[in-house]
């Protein structure tokens, strides 16, 4: 097992050292010039060579780039381009907040569509599984700043339970900190609960008609047996692969929630710095998201190898 | 646990089985058409018929593993022993599983990828015999060296896919066998296998009968099988029991005129070089259960008016034991 995880966490170095290229001549491709913005509006032509010389920017790609990730395998993400803030500093206090918002989206999309998807496809065409249905046809077609808008209307709004926007952090209080995080994780969860349900529902369905399933009632379990043991945890499976894209969706999904609901997250980090053109800010948070999504998908991987033992076996085949 | 000592002490004879007028329709088309046959204690019945004829059908329709979103299966009676499975209230839990013991044609997709052999052949032991962890071990420990199947204390925590077919059939036999039941229905079970395989599972099977005395239901297509295995054999052709009768009579002199073309063709496989194959000309008509007369009659050699009718099963006038459902043998067309 040990094993396995070192060869993933091995397997990761290329595909961060392609993305970091990537982020890098994204970046410099993009149109907009820092130090322009940087030296303000009216600035001379010779103050804003100074700022981009100030900023390393008049140094060749090739070297910023190498730099750059020179200074990364030291574990400098440099500093701010606007604040002159370390930038370790300035995501440090973002990582939290999102890690939040991205867990609770997860937990909610796995219980909402993992509950709905198990029920709907052991009662196939039943009122509960068009009910079902429908509904997640509805979330997965609605964007998610207008959901977490409409959410912000009713409740925030109209009904006053929650609070519109902001966040608590939990050292203020478990109570007010949950009730800040509920709709933006609702938000979430709406979009990317119905993937699940979904996959679940149809891997359900199509694992009733499997022959140990048959051989299973053939030995006369009952039917909550057959369900648990024979069912569901074989459709379990296939869903797990689904759980991993919906991590994707969870990643890009987080920056637009925490704009609606001005959440302090790396996403309206992301959205600020890049309406500043601060490339150090805006590449440390995209490596950091590609990072994490990487990791996600080793534990989908673990995950994987836990539930299907062919897999969990194969270093002995 | 009482139940266990009565499973363990009963000298493990076989029940009866008798099906009663079972029809099985598949979105209101019939697929199986008023079915009846009795397995006496301890009897073998071989239930043989072509692919489509409803032989696997009338099997599991009657102890009731059809999928009832697809099937509607209805009969008069089903009976193990004194135990109706079909009346309203029927005990049907517990006696799937425990009485009955199901073996099926495909092993390699009859046991759980996921689940080690150890829970699958303990967890309907310990849901029917109320065993402990330890106990279900130990009686599948034991069930594995019955069926053949060596270092069985190891190879309980192996996952499917770790044996061959054959030992998975093997196991799959073992799982049928694991709460001592007084009737075995194989469905197929060596057209799955390699023809190698086969005869070893052919001879477990025998064995088995005849060491716990249990009554067989064995499903094939495979004539010459039948003359092995089986006491009394039931033909079916289109969704209907056309004949039933002792083996070595029926496989001798067969009444209908479906079954002794079958016959022929068989024979002249075995007769060989030089002997001309011989076929029923045409196929099987796919709505046979639904049609008003006899479903053969249009490939029948020996057809006449009456056929337009539906012939009931009736006993052959030499032998009261040997049933046939064809005008041919109704005493007043034979005076």
């Amino acid at each position: 097992m040990l094993g396995f995880v070192l060869k993933r966490l091995l397997q990761a170095i290329p595909v961060l050292l392609i993305t970091s290229l990537l982020i890098f001549v994204g970046m410099r491709l993009s149109p907009g010039d820092p130090a322009a913005m940087l030296a303000g509006n009216d600035a001379s032509a010779e103050t804003i060579a100074a700022v981009r010389s100030r900023l390393g920017l008049d140094q060749s790609y090739a070297t910023q780039y190498l730099k750059w990730l020179g200074a990364l395998l030291t574990g400098d993400l440099g500093r701010s381009m606007v604040s002159g803030l370390p930038v370790s500093r300035i995501v440090g206090e973002r990582i939290a907040p999102t890690l939040e918002l991205a867990t609770g989206g997860l937990v909610a999309s796995l219980l909402l569509g993992g509950v709905l998807g198990t029920l709907a496809g052991l009662q196939p065409n039943s009122l509960l599984d068009r009910m079902v249905s429908a509904v997640a046809a509805l979330g997965l077609a609605a964007p998610m700043f207008w959901t977490g808008m409409l959410l912000v209307a009713v409740f925030g709004v109209a009904l006053k339970w929650l609070p519109p926007a902001g966040r608590v952090p939990f050292s203020q209080g478990l109570g007010a900190a949950l009730a800040s995080l509920a709709m933006p994780v609702a938000t979430l969860a709406i979009a990317n609960a119905p993937v699940i349900m979904r996959f679940l529902r149809d891997s359900i369905q199509e694992t009733r008609r499997a022959d140990y399933v048959r051989a299973a009632h053939a030995k006369g379990l009952s039917k909550t047996v057959v369900a648990r043991d024979y069912i569901v945890r074989n459709s379990l499976i296939p869903t797990v692969t689904a759980a991993g894209i919906l991590l994707g969706n969870l990643i890009g999904g987080a920056a637009l929630v925490e704009i609606v609901f001005s959440w302090p997250g790396m996403g309206s980090l992301l959205v600020s710095a890049m309406g500043n053109r601060d490339y150090s800010v805006i590449q440390a948070v995209l490596l950091i998201a590609v990072f994490g999504f990487v990791f996600a998908n080793l534990i989908v991987d673990l995950l994987y190898g836990l539930l299907n033992p062919r897999i969990r076996h194969a270093d002995q085949h | 646990m009482t139940t266990m000592i009565a499973a363990e002490t009963r000298a493990t004879a076989g029940a009866s089985f008798e099906v009663d007028g079972l029809t099985v329709r598949f979105s209101g088309k019939t697929a199986v058409d008023n079915v009846s046959f009795r397995v006496a204690p301890g009897e073998a019945l071989g239930i043989v018929g072509e692919s489509g004829s409803g032989k696997s059908t009338t099997a599991m329709g009657a102890v009731g593993l059809l999928d009832p979103e697809i099937a509607a299966v209805e009969a008069r009676h089903v009976r193990l022993d004194m135990t109706d499975l079909r009346g309203p209230g029927a005990p049907r839990a517990g006696i799937l599983g425990r009485r009955i013991g199901v073996v099926f044609q495909n092993p390699m997709v009859a046991l759980n990828p996921v689940l080690t052999i150890e829970r699958q052949l303990t967890d309907h032991m310990r849901q029917h015999l109320h065993l402990d962890a330890r106990a279900a071990r130990a009686r599948a420990i034991r069930l594995l060296g019955e069926v053949g199947i060596t270092d069985a204390a190891r190879r309980l925590s192996f996952y499917p896919f770790q044996f061959s077919g054959g030992m998975l059939q093997r196991i799959t036999i073992a799982m049928a066998l694991a709460c001592d039941p007084e009737l075995l229905i194989a469905d197929e079970p060596t057209t799955a296998l390699d023809a190698t395989v086969q005869a070893e599972v052919v001879d477990l099977i025998l064995s088995i009968r005849r060491s716990r005395g249990l009554s067989l239901i064995w499903i094939t297509h495979d004539l010459a099988l039948l003359n092995r295995v089986a006491d009394r054999v039931a033909v079916m052709y289109a969704g209907r029991l056309v004949e039933i009768g002792p083996a070595d009579v029926l496989l001798d002199h067969p009444a209908h005129p479906y079954a002794a073309g079958l016959l022929a063709s068989v024979q002249s496989l075995w007769t060989g070089e030089g002997a001309e194959f011989l076929t029923i000309e045409g196929a099987p008509p796919p709505n046979g259960p639904e049609m008003p007369g006899c479903a053969f009659a249009p490939r029948c050699p020996r057809v006449f008016d009456r056929c337009a009718t539906r012939p009931p099963m009736a006993s052959t006038p030499a032998d009261a034991a040997h049933g046939v459902a064809c005008w041919l043998f109704d005493p007043k067309v034979q005076a």
